[in-house]
């Protein structure tokens, strides 16, 4: 199996399915001539035409609507944002329009679009290019939200939301993109609405998707040292949420630390939290913690960044706390 | 038609209620007013008497076994009446709170009724409730993570006997594993036997104080002032009172519920209570006691004590205090008041600081009697003194007007003669 980066496997799934496809274009700011703001559409021009290739303006509403009429009559478009903190501009297209009209036309129009892009923070980008907008997206009926922590999910997660006749917002990361992984040279697809356990365990379950898998994975290890087995389980899909794999592992752990890039207050790990007391009730040996970002704009300076954002070593702390150690 | 017998609501705060004993046995005949049960309230026992006539079919609470209130306890129907049905009703999830009237409406609305109230539905099953009941006594609530829980329930175990090393003392699984690992082993934990400490369930009069001093300590901001009060003249009057008829002994405490009655009337934004962000402002005067029973206390109440004379609330507390120490008080009697009197002079206590009854807005401390130096008119000499430490709810009650209280109490004390005026 070829270890690639992964904007290297996001680049792939496009290629193979605009070469399966003819129906599927890109289009975005940079994403032709400059081959991609962060490379993820390295070529792809070349391959297949600037007709399918398309390089927008600085207009994310404007060519977010004309990706939608086009998917209405028939194609299926990928639009690349930037940066999710870019799609902002474009929520009325994507919320108003996207979200809604295979419900307001009574199925006559079916969107099979794709917002693409990096969510969250970077690294001293400064508080409005540096947010996780999850919560947003999950919030509105008629969405799909997808979010990989590695290049092997990332490719195919794409290829299935590329290949789904429903609008699927589709989160990346900025600082995901040179991790490398193993990713198979034959076709695969990752269904939509599957979780994957990343790290078995029966200690405790760690809820983590994007880069806080990472952070997850981390801290498991820390835990480890100290005879605690952490499984950290990425659901993938955050909306539909794969609840049962998460059910499951709560009932053999009987304790849940959610960890979300985003914003805690009405978040998605607040979702899976009171999903999990529903469901889940007469496991739990302990609250459920949730380790998010501070609820503040993100600073610019780095010292600060770190402390607002989720880190290894508040995880660890929020563990031992539903541990009782 | 058979008929589902419910617990009543024996007292205003009662929620649980306890059958002590019953006094008929399945298949026995019952006649509408018989009584049929003792059961224990937090406050008292009383009987229990049956509304209607019939064979009692089916006992569903049992001797020692406690429900909430409007639990069915038993069935009464024709003697070859089908009874499957009632049996099998699903529980209601009505609490016992349903039937208590909105805090409000205290002051005109409750009238504690000596005759058992009837829950208006029928609410859960004994036998439903009964697991439950390892889980909560009354509403003394255990902290137990929700899987502790599940596993004392579904091992039987009494989670009032499990140490909780949770946070704040939640009971959470490791709690319960070592107890089951503690239980299985033969030998004590101590090493020797005996040396375990004294374990005691709280009975349901036990429960209700637990419960009431709680709510009043944490969430009634208590202030305190104490006074001191000549008793030379209140000795003398109290000596020539007595002296006065043969049969008649007046206590220190009859004269100072006349006197906190008179000194109410003169201030009477202490006899208050304070309740929905309102102060209520009592018209009537009824002035509890504290008498100590055994294993707890109970404040029969003194009604409408500035109009009684010293003899007639002589006479009601004696008669009451003594059915206090039987627990056989009725609510009636118990419940209401609109201000408590607590006097431990004596077992001679200097002065001392109590907890507001809620929903009242005031309570007074009483000391013993000191013979003390006191100096009167530059000149030391032997006098009795005795300190009171009034209690008071600041949201109803402010500094100054606790203390004019205290100082018409003081003038009343100090000039007993005022008090049969």
């Amino acid at each position: 199996m070829a270890e690639i980066t992964f904007r290297e496997a996001l680049n792939q799934a496009m290629a193979e399915e605009m070469q399966r496809d003819e129906n599927v274009y890109l289009m975005g700011e940079e994403v032709g001539y400059y081959n991609g703001a962060y490379k993820v559409s390295q070529g792809l021009m070349e391959k297949f035409g600037a007709s399918r290739v398309i390089d927008t303006p600085i207009a994310e509403l404007g060519f977010a609507g004309v990706g939608i009429g086009s998917a209405m009559v028939g194609l299926r478009p990928i639009i690349e944002m930037m940066t999710f903190n870019f799609s902002i501009l474009a929520l009325d297209q994507i919320i108003n329009n996207a979200a809604k009209l295979r419900y307001m036309s009574g199925g006559q129009f079916k969107i099979p679009i794709v917002f693409r892009g990096p969510g969250g923070s970077a690294h001293m980008l400064a508080a409005q290019h540096s947010q996780c907008l999850d919560p947003w997206f999950c919030n509105v009926p008629g969405l799909i939200v997808m979010t990989p922590s590695t290049p092997y999910d990332g490719k195919g997660m794409l290829k299935t939301a590329i290949r789904d006749d429903n609008p699927v917002i589709f989160i990346e990361s900025e600082s995901m993109y040179g991790f490398k992984g193993e990713v198979p040279e034959e076709e695969y697809l990752i269904p939509i609405g599957v979780g994957d356990i990343k790290r078995g365990g029966s200690d405790i379950t760690l809820v983590a998707w994007n880069k806080m898998v990472h952070v997850a994975m981390e801290a498991a290890a820390i835990l480890e040292k100290e005879d605690i087995e952490a499984e950290v389980i990425d659901p993938r899909t955050l909306k539909p949420l794969d609840e049962q794999m998460i059910v499951t592992s709560v009932e053999k752990t009987n304790r849940c630390v959610v960890i979300e890039e985003g914003w805690p207050y009405a978040g998605v790990g607040a979702e899976i939290a009171a999903r999990i007391s529903a469901l889940a009730f007469d496991s739990l040996d302990a609250p459920i913690l949730r380790v998010s970002s501070e609820d503040l704009p993100m600073p610019y300076a780095h010292n600060l960044e770190k402390e607002v954002l989720p880190s290894v070593d508040k995880v660890v702390r929020a563990a031992k706390k539903v541990l009782y150690i | 038609m058979a008929i589902q017998v419910t617990m009543p609501k024996l007292s205003d705060t009662m929620e649980m209620g306890l059958i002590s004993k019953w006094l008929k046995k399945e298949g026995d005949a019952i006649d509408a007013g018989e009584v049929i049960a003792e059961a224990e309230s937090d406050k008292s026992t009383m009987e229990l008497e049956a509304f209607d006539s019939g064979i009692l079919r089916k006992i569903l609470v049992p001797d020692g076994g406690k429900v909430a209130v409007g639990g069915v306890i038993a069935i009464i129907a024709a003697a070859d009446e089908d009874i499957s049905e009632l049996l099998q009703q699903k529980p209601k999830n009505q609490t016992a709170k349903s039937t208590e009237p909105p805090p409000s409406q205290t002051e005109e609305k409750s009238k504690p009724s000596a005759v058992p109230v009837p829950a208006p539905e029928p609410a859960p099953r004994s036998s439903d409730f009964a697991d439950d009941e390892l889980l909560t006594t009354g509403s003394v609530r255990i902290k137990a993570s929700p899987l502790a829980r599940k596993m004392a329930q579904d091992e039987k175990l009494d989670l009032h006997k499990i140490n909780g090393t949770g946070t704040g003392g939640r009971i959470i699984r490791r709690d319960i594993l070592s107890y089951q690992e503690k239980s299985a082993g033969t030998e004590s934990p101590a090493g020797q036997p005996g040396a375990e400490p004294q374990e005691i369930r709280l009975n349901t009069m036990r429960e209700t104080i637990t419960k009431r001093m709680v709510l009043s300590k944490t969430t009634i901001p208590h202030f305190y002032v104490t006074m001191e009060f000549d008793m030379d003249p209140l000795i003398e009057f109290r000596k020539m009172l007595n002296a006065s008829q043969v049969a008649l002994r007046v206590s220190y405490n009859d004269l100072l519920i006349k006197a906190c009655a008179l000194a109410l009337k003169s201030q009477p934004a202490v006899n208050a209570s304070f309740a929905n962000n309102m102060i209520i402002r009592h018209r009537r005067i009824d002035i509890g006691v504290a008498v100590a029973v055994e294993d707890g206390l109970i404040t029969p109440v003194v009604r409408n004590a500035d109009g009684k004379s010293i003899g007639q609330i002589n006479g009601e507390m004696r008669e009451m205090a003594e059915r206090a120490k039987e627990r056989k008080l009725t609510p009636t009697e118990y419940t209401n008041a609109t201000f408590t009197i607590s006097n431990l002079g004596m077992y001679d206590v200097d002065s001392f600081t109590a907890i507001i009854n809620p929903p009242e807005a005031a309570i007074l401390a009483v000391g013993g009697i000191k013979t003390v130096p006191v100096v009167v008119d530059g000149q030391i000499k032997v006098g009795n003194r005795m300190k009171v430490t009034l209690a008071c709810d600041h949201r109803a009650i402010d500094g100054a007007t606790a203390a004019l209280f205290l100082r018409e109490l003081k003038k009343l004390i100090e000039n007993p003669f005022t008090l049969v005026l």
